[in-house]
């Protein structure tokens, strides 16, 4: 049994359709990458998956559960976690508060403070500092490390490497390998396509709001998945 | 002179315990609720109820009906603040305009025009006073009312910054969406939300009520006094309430001394000030009327 199951998601903002019709599958201890241009619709299928926006005529299975009539928040006690574009942390609170706030899905699991402080040793000493003062990396681990507290089943991230310095992607990435390990199912949004070919193990293209390409690391390229993204799928060889 | 200044801060006093609801509803919630005074009002009659029909001490009456004005702002949370916030920053505003105007008719019809006080509940509480050197006296009652601002704007304070409940309040009026992500109720933690900003129109009820006496239309007065010291206090920190209460409260002081009718008029220009001094920092708009100047 698949850890997410997504089937025919349609996702609108206003008349435009952002998201067509489109079905995905998440293992535990897998990692898919989402990949396409700017205005793909990848961050609002991330959205629609997580109950942030409204969605139609979809199904959205998590452990075998159907949880696509739920809110958002219940979603997140159901073991769905984003850590949404941009972080989106609580500015004037501390690192520890914010990480406290992931307790509020209620979830029993092993993460807590001080596993999140062993994953991410560059906060412990941050632990009291205001929340909005931290560095992109930082804040990023912070992002992570709340998504975490809430002990979900998949978790989902949308552009964890934009605006990081190459030393801290290099961190972020490491961490979500060892997650990944750890059993939990990942779905990444990323615009670096090289850095997904390496870590993914299912890799998925949107174009223009459709599902492009479906495919594994064996069995595609950088200049495949790059064409995928601008809509010119390349004629399977020969 | 130093009596009168004594006085304008046991007044601002009172005027932090009208206004505390009103500023924590805006800070959290960023709904004015031009309904807060008729629901002090509302606590008042309760009050006066549970005292004289049901021969409460006048403690136990105040336990009471702190719950039942949270059970009523969890009500009206539900049924009106949530469904008029989807529609925007003025529709809250407009609805507890007319829910205030219902609340004030409703309770014309069931106590009449009739003045009511509490004064009565507590004995000599009321007139009596302490005794200062120098030959001032200052009213026991003003004293308990001030403490009571104090209490209750560091409890509310202490309760945001220091409580889970405080932070998941905190996280859903910063960002509504994101708090859900992490799987809070967003909408009942504004309902509770909601529930605290009434029930703190209980201890504001009991010191209108033993202060002085009341009517059904009561509410408005209360409203103008708490919703001058918000603005000319701005938003940020609670306790910044308590300046605005003081500065209006000595503005009106201070007007007194000059002219026998200027009590009012002090306090509403010092509102007028304050309120020129925020829309000269900021674009206008209604947000802007209640954020402090230092935090644009």
């Amino acid at each position: 049994m698949s850890a997410l199951a997504v089937s025919q998601l349609n996702a609108s903002h206003g008349q435009l359709q952002a998201v067509h019709s489109v079905s995905l599958q998440l293992h535990s201890g897998k990692t898919l990458f989402l990949l396409g241009a700017n205005g793909a619709g990848k961050t609002t299928l991330l959205r629609s998956i997580a109950g942030d926006h409204a969605s139609d005529c979809s199904t959205v299975l998590l452990n075998g559960e159907d949880i696509s009539q739920l809110p958002a928040h219940r979603r997140a006690r159901a073991g769905l976690a984003l850590v949404p574009e941009g972080r989106r942390l609580f500015p004037q609170m501390s690192v520890r508060e914010n990480l406290a706030l992931g307790r509020c899905t209620g979830r029993a699991g092993n993460w807590d403070i001080d596993a999140v402080y062993a994953a991410f040793p560059n906060l412990v000493k941050l632990d009291n500092a205001a929340a909005g003062k931290l560095s992109g990396g930082e804040q990023q681990a912070v992002a992570i490390g709340r998504a975490l507290m809430g002990n979900p089943a998949v978790l989902m991230l949308d552009e964890v490497s934009l605006g990081l310095s190459p030393a801290a992607v290099e961190l972020a990435y490491q961490t979500l390998e060892t997650l990944r390990d750890s059993g939990l199912a990942l779905l990444v949004v990323e615009q670096d396509v090289a850095r997904a070919l390496r870590s993914a193990d299912q890799l998925m293209v949107l174009c223009e709001g459709r599902s492009a390409l479906h495919t594994t690391p064996d069995d595609t390229d950088t200049d495949k998945l790059i064409a995928a993204c601008f809509g010119q799928p390349l004629e399977h060889a020969g | 002179m130093s009596y009168q200044i004594i006085n304008a801060i046991l007044l601002g006093g009172y005027y932090a315990v009208l206004a505390a609801g009103l500023a924590f509803m805006y800070s959290v919630m960023h709904i004015i609720n031009l309904a807060h005074g008729a629901f002090i009002v509302v606590a008042a009659y309760g009050l006066w109820l549970l005292g004289n029909q049901f021969q409460l001490a006048l403690p136990m009456a105040i336990g009471f009906m702190l719950v039942a004005m949270f059970v009523l702002g969890l009500i009206l949370h539900r049924g009106i603040l949530a469904r008029a916030s989807e529609g925007g920053e003025l529709l809250p505003l407009l609805a507890t305009f007319g829910l205030s105007i219902i609340l004030d008719n409703l309770l014309f019809q069931s106590f009449g025009a009739d003045n009511y006080s509490l004064a009565p509940l507590v004995g000599d509480l009321s007139w009596a006073s302490y005794e200062l050197p120098g030959n001032l006296f200052i009213g026991k009652l003003s004293v308990f009312t001030l403490i009571a601002a104090l209490l209750m704007i560091a409890l509310l304070d202490g309760m945001l910054r220091y409580t889970n409940l405080g932070h998941r309040i905190q996280a859903t009026s910063q960002d509504r969406a994101t708090a859900a992500l992490l799987g809070i109720d967003t909408a009942r933690t504004a309902a509770i939300a909601t529930g605290i900003a009434l029930a703190t129109g209980v201890i504001a009820a009991t010191a209108l009520g033993l202060r002085s006496t009341w009517g059904p239309y009561s509410g408005s007065t209360q409203l103008l006094f708490a919703f001058e010291a918000v603005v000319i206090g701005g938003t940020g920190s609670l306790w910044r309430v308590l300046i605005g209460a003081m500065v209006l409260a000595l503005a009106q002081s201070l007007a007194a001394m000059l002219h026998t009718q200027g009590f009012l008029i002090g306090g509403h220009l010092a509102f007028l000030a304050a309120v020129f001094i925020r829309l000269r920092s900021q674009n206008f708009s209604v947000r802007s009327l209640f954020t402090g100047a230092t935090t644009s």
